[in-house]
């Protein structure tokens, strides 16, 4: 692997006294998206959330070992979580577009991290919406509800305002399965040309997905890491049996 | 999942495994024709190659089908792409057994007794031998047996040699006899060709089970 954006050191993690994840050692490179895959409730969320530690918005959990984020621990005690989160972006499942116009939405992160005049503040934000593919769909309705649009639409509004705030990772909890395919396909697009600019972790239950857009793929089973390859690797000859049998579907 | 994929690829193995069987019988026969100058026999196997041609589509199509509706992936993935290729190798050998009958055909009755050229008995045997052992290796996914037949090539190679210097030597000493040498030439030629087909074979089977593709590699 040539150039390492997070590695993830023994991490074991905890949901009050129940163990959710033992022992996960992982680096994901630069550049490229790796694919998280697994049955439900083997842990790929639980994996992903500790990338720009959302989890502890809940006092019960807890993460141990070490996430390296360019070489440095995220878990530390004096990282900054403001700028952590600035640095890895999230996209859920469901579209989470705040309730206020469609601009307004995007310019959300640049007042939240940096301090920009209103004319930069506007190029900024058109800039973040070409790159989310939504510019051209939007461009006369900015002053609208982001809660308006369609559900394509919001997930890239959420993906617009994730990379306006100039993130180095993107995270992505399963960003397609509550849009319809033609969205998907746009996103899936989007993601291709996204990566260039980023690092992309995405977790998702479409395996056909997983094996169209990424890298590398990471499958997770009952909390371990059971195997993590090139994507071209994984489908067409992975190493472990148990893999073969997830993404075959004889289990799962 | 998927009870329909499994019940798919269940009925492609029944597919190819009836092809293999019409296959290694052409084969049979065509070295049969040979040996007994036997034209009925040879006429025979020209006329069953059209069955082996539609198995060969019906395979393929069959095949295409799974993949557009399954889109299987990984043991599956290999499973059928090395179904794809087997299957034309085997319509390639079907075919190759109707050059060797069709020779038969053109040699006068007689010259083939009296001219035969010795190691047909034992080339034809190893070719035999091979395309059961490819067709083992495929059914039985014994990538082992099916580097041994890779392995095998090399004999069948140096027989084709043998018989190509004992052809030009029928050719020196009796001119008249030039037309059987060549025909003589052509079926040891096309025996040489089967052998290939069933090494081809094997490297698909190896690829099967290694995922490795051996193709092109130095022995």
């Amino acid at each position: 692997m040539k150039n390492v954006k997070i590695a993830v050191k023994n991490l074991n993690f905890f949901y009050g006294k129940h163990q959710a994840l033992f022992d996960n050692n992982l680096t994901i490179e630069s550049n490229k998206i790796t694919a998280v895959i697994g049955p439900s409730g083997c842990g790929k969320s639980t994996h992903l959330r500790i990338y720009n530690r959302i989890f502890e918005l809940y006092p019960e959990q807890r993460a141990e070992g070490e996430v390296l984020l360019d070489g440095r621990n995220i878990l530390a005690k004096d990282m900054e979580l403001l700028e952590l989160r600035r640095q890895v972006g999230m996209i859920f499942q469901k579209p989470t577009p705040f309730p206020m116009s469609v601009f307004d939405n995007v310019a959300y992160p640049l007042k939240l991290h940096y301090k920009v005049s209103k004319k930069e503040t506007e190029n900024l934000v058109e800039e973040a919406l070409r790159g989310a593919s939504l510019w051209d769909e939007v461009k006369d309705k900015l002053k609208s509800s982001g809660l308006a649009l369609s559900g394509g639409q919001q997930q890239r509004l959420c993906i617009a305002r994730a990379i306006a705030a100039r993130p180095e990772v993107l995270l992505m909890d399963e960003p397609t399965s509550a849009i319809d395919p033609v969205a998907t396909l746009k996103i899936e697009e989007l993601l291709l040309e996204l990566k260039h600019r980023f690092t992309i972790v995405i977790v998702t239950h479409n395996m056909q997905q997983a094996a169209r857009i990424s890298d590398n793929t990471c499958f997770f089973y009952q909390g371990r890491i059971v195997e993590v390859d090139e994507t071209k690797k994984i489908f067409t000859n992975p190493s472990n049996p148990k893999t073969e049998e997830y993404i075959t579907g004889r289990f799962g | 999942m998927n009870a329909h994929l499994k019940t798919e690829i269940e009925l492609l193995k029944n597919m190819l495994s009836h092809l293999s069987a019409e296959v290694e019988s052409a084969v049979q026969n065509a070295v049969k024709s040979l040996a007994d100058a036997n034209r009925e026999l040879a006429s025979g196997i020209i006329v069953n190659d059209m069955d082996i041609d539609t198995a060969e589509v019906r395979i393929e199509e069959e095949c295409l089908k799974v993949m557009a509706l399954y889109q299987p992936v990984a043991g599956d993935l290999r499973y059928v792409i090395t179904l794809i290729k087997v299957n034309a190798e085997l319509e390639r050998i079907g075919d190759l057994a109707v050059n060797i009958a069709e020779r038969v055909l053109d040699l006068p009755e007689q010259s083939l007794k009296d001219h035969a050229v010795p190691d047909f008995a034992v080339m034809a045997a190893e070719v035999r031998q091979m395309l059961k052992n490819a067709l083992d290796s495929l059914i039985s996914r014994d990538a082992l047996l099916a580097l041994q037949v890779i392995n095998n090539d090399d004999k069948v190679d140096a027989i084709h040699r043998k018989n190509y210097h004992i052809a030009i030597q029928m050719a020196k000493k009796s001119p008249e006899n030039v037309e059987i040498g060549l025909t003589l030439l052509a079926i040891s030629r096309n025996l040489e060709r089967i052998a290939d087909c069933t090494t081809n074979i094997c490297e698909d089977v190896i690829y099967l089970e290694q995922g490795k593709i051996v193709r092109h590699s130095q022995k």
